[in-house]
Formats: structure tokens, C-alpha cells, sequence
């Protein structure tokens, strides 16, 4: 039960990268924060994060004008991420 | 006291992530925390023998990879998915480390108290 933090775009850190490797799908999390929400426009990445469950933080989507476009994806606010991460046993910030 | 896994995922030398997270690893072990390392990725790369980083300008801090059994760090984990990638073999390895598998090393996560990442 671990929180996977990934705050860069694969495009700048292996973070997500080396973050999929370990992450376990049934039961762990992915919140996606930062410059990290918009690899989520691409299909291809998309495809990857298929079966794991996915969050993006509510303010950097909205802040990047890309609230149309990851509707799809569950955005949580700041609280709701504080709640999360007391939810599982322990955070990792990749 | 704390079970603290270190990962390394960046590759060592140009920034000073290695250096750091080493830094951490040996005074968190200073403090009597149970400390295990993984090196992952391009962070493999810092075990790697005959290295010299001082001829380009870098601070040796490789060398003190030597000293992890002194501060009683015996749990050193190395991706075995990252060995394949980049074509390593064990003996290329400076220090002796367990080859484990994304599986193991995920179980690893879960057995110890908190991962930093650098």
C-alpha cells in the first residue's frame, strides 16, 4: 500500500519510469504532480499507467490549462492529497 | 530506530544527488538507523570499479562505498532489470550487492520504514 509521488515529466527524470518498475498495480498509487500531468496528454504514456490507479493534483492540471483534457484522470486538491497519503502505509517521492 | 531504504536512481558524478544520498545513507547508519541501499537505473553506475571522478573535477566520493560495512549497511539490493539494460556482471561491481528482482525489491519497499530517493 504505497503512495508513488512523481512530481517531473519523463521527459526531464526517470522518475516515473523507475517509479513503474517497483509500483504494485493492484495495490499501490500513482499522484502525479507538477510538470508530471502533462505526459498524461500522451497516448503512448497513457497506455503504460492503463491498470494502475492514477491521480493528478487538481491545481497543477488546472494551473496548466489541462483540466479539459485529463477529465479522465481522478483530480484530487491538496487536502485530499494530504488524506491520501495518511491512507497508505508510506510515501515514496520518486 | 528506522528501517531506511535509499534508492539511487540518477547516475553518479555531473550532479550531486550521489553524493548526497550517500552522505545521508552513512550518517543516517551514524545514528543508529537500520539503513539498505538500491541502486537503480543509471544509478547502477556509481559501483562500477576503476572509477576516477576527480580527474574530471568531482568530489571521490565513490571510494566511501568501501566503508558501508564499517556503519553496518549490509543490505545493498541492485536492480536486476538495470544490470541486464546496461550490460553489467556482478564482478563489475565494486562492493558486493544481492542482484534482485522489481518483485523483491518491491517487497523490500514494503519491509522497511521509509525510501528516499536520490
Amino acid at each position: 500500500m504505497i503512495l508513488h509521488l512523481i512530481k517531473d515529466t519523463p521527459a526531464n527524470s526517470s522518475a516515473l519510469n523507475t517509479c513503474l518498475r517497483y509500483a504494485r498495480k493492484q495495490t499501490d498509487c500513482i499522484l502525479l504532480s507538477g510538470n508530471a500531468v502533462n505526459c498524461l496528454l500522451q497516448a503512448e504514456v497513457l497506455a503504460h499507467l492503463a491498470d494502475y490507479k492514477i491521480y493528478v493534483s487538481q491545481e497543477d492540471v488546472a494551473a496548466r490549462g489541462l483540466t479539459r483534457f485529463l477529465k479522465q484522470i481522478e483530480q484530487v486538491n491538496y487536502s485530499e492529497f494530504v488524506a491520501l497519503s495518511l491512507k497508505y502505509d508510506k510515501v515514496i517521492s520518486w | 530506530m528506522k528501517k531506511l531504504c535509499i534508492v539511487f536512481k540518477q547516475a553518479p558524478h555531473g550532479t550531486a544527488h550521489g553524493r548526497e544520498g550517500l552522505d545521508f545513507a552513512l550518517l543516517s547508519a551514524s545514528f543508529e538507523q537500520e539503513v539498505s541501499l538500491v541502486f537503480t537505473g543509471e544509478g547502477l553506475l556509481t559501483l562500477l570499479k576503476e572509477q576516477d571522478p576527480e580527474s574530471i573535477g568531482c568530489k571521490d566520493y565513490i571510494s566511501t562505498l568501501g566503508a558501508l560495512g564499517l556503519y553496518d549497511i549490509d543490505t545493498v539490493l541492485v536492480c536486476q532489470e538495470s544490470m541486464h539494460e546496461f550490460n553489467l556482471q556482478q564482478n563489475d561491481l565494486r562492493i558486493p550487492a544481492l542482484v534482485s528482482s522489481a518483485e523483491e525489491i518491491a517487497a523490500h519497499f514494503d519491509h522497511v520504514d521509509e525510501v528516499m530517493v536520490f
